[in-house]
């Protein structure tokens, strides 16, 4: 007799030879794209930006150690030390895992740079509010605006975009359920 | 509205045997949407899915095993990136084989080999329905012994995932084309699984 549709197809799929070693090794490499392991220029470029974050931190050292005194300082430079140090500590947890997850990369570049962003644009406020007459203020007040302006617009438009996705997962499970229900009950 | 109503797929093939069911086709949607939102265990559940018939598929396209799985990577990498453009979801098994398609061809290209040419074959107005074979084992090796169009062409009509149309869309050549190509596609497979009888008799 022949065979069903469905039983012929996977019959035929079976029918191909594959060879283990070479499934092995598309198996290891499909791995690493979803877990994204380091490469050696990955690696490197982690080691990199390690080095610049520690580099930054040095520098915001200094900088509250010699300019503590200018307004605003003493809320920039711990926040600006605490995003350097996050980011070189995330870093070097990436090297140690050999690898990152997307999401939680995304997650993590959102946070830090949503601190840095919303502390400089409080300090050019705080600045602006305290020296009114200077033109360098007014300057970093316009930039400070647009920044808003551009982050506000990315943001919204992202959350509008997830609530989107979300809202039609939603409906897709209720509708699968249904479709499930549907094939159950006798007609 | 009716859930089969609204699905091309559906609607277009209504003597397949094997059609994916309305379930089936919300939660492709659903692994793609998963997909969008970040979530790396929907795309590693659409690879579990499909991995066998594109990798089936391609394997009738490329030169050797190696090839093979050297495409079915780079099938994998393009559609992680374009996921996101997909602009219907539900047509996720005709993006991944003209992904997987176009990598093959881009591959043959390079090295000058024989690639798919799309001529204007008549259609045929013979019933291109599924029409089982007895034997998949012999149908596969019968299968290798055909010209590439056909090959090509058969390999995606048994793998059922894709409607005539959708074949037509993956193949780019009009439906009527695909139907002369499956129609003496099975002929030539025929006649080869006589001789094969014949000799063996």
């Amino acid at each position: 007799m022949p065979d069903e549709p469905t039983e012929f197809r996977e019959r035929l799929i079976d029918a191909q030879q594959m060879t283990p070693a070479l499934r092995e090794e598309y198996r290891k490499e499909l791995d690493a794209l979803f877990n994204c392991r380091l490469t050696p220029r990955g690696r490197a470029l982690t080691v990199g930006g390690i080095i610049v974050a520690l580099a930054f931190t040095a520098l915001t050292v200094r900088g509250l150690v010699f300019h503590h005194d200018k307004p605003g300082m003493k809320l920039i430079f711990p926040i600006y030390l605490a995003c350097c140090l996050g980011t070189a500590a995330w870093l070097g947890w990436v090297l140690w895992q050999g690898g990152f997850a997307r999401r939680t990369s995304y997650a993590v570049i959102e946070g830090i740079g949503g601190i840095f962003t919303g502390t400089y644009i409080t300090v050019v406020f705080l600045r602006g509010m305290h020296t009114p007459s200077d033109p360098a203020n007014l300057m970093a007040a316009i930039w400070a605006v647009m920044l808003i302006v551009v982050g506000f617009a990315w943001g919204t438009g992202n959350r509008i975009a997830a609530a989107a996705l979300e809202t039609r997962a939603h409906l897709l499970r209720m509708e699968s359920r249904l479709a499930d229900l549907a094939v159950r009950l006798p007609r | 509205m009716n859930l089969s109503a609204r699905h091309g797929v559906l609607r277009s093939v209504p003597s397949r045997s094997l059609l994916p069911t309305d379930k089936q086709i919300l939660e492709t949607e659903l692994l793609v949407i998963q997909c969008r939102q970040g979530d790396r265990s929907a795309f590693e559940h659409i690879v579990q899915m499909w991995e066998q018939p594109l990798f089936y598929y391609l394997r009738r396209l490329a030169a050797s095993e190696a090839d093979t799985w050297d495409l079915l990577q780079e099938t994998w990498l393009k559609v992680f990136r374009s996921l996101q453009s997909l602009r219907d979801p539900r047509t996720l098994p005709a993006f991944l084989y003209t992904t997987a398609r176009h990598a093959a061809i881009s591959r043959l290209r390079r090295r000058g080999a024989e690639e798919p040419q799309n001529g204007t074959e008549e259609a045929s107005a013979t019933d291109w329905t599924f029409v089982a074979f007895d034997d998949a084992e012999q149908v596969h090796h019968a299968l290798d012994q055909l010209p590439l169009l056909q090959r090509e062409a058969l390999a995606l009509y048994f793998l059922q995932d894709l409607s005539i149309d959708e074949m037509a869309g993956v193949l780019g050549v009009p439906v009527g084309t695909v139907k002369s190509r499956l129609h003496y596609g099975k002929q030539a497979i025929r006649q080869i699984l006589t001789n094969g009888d014949d000799h063996a008799g």
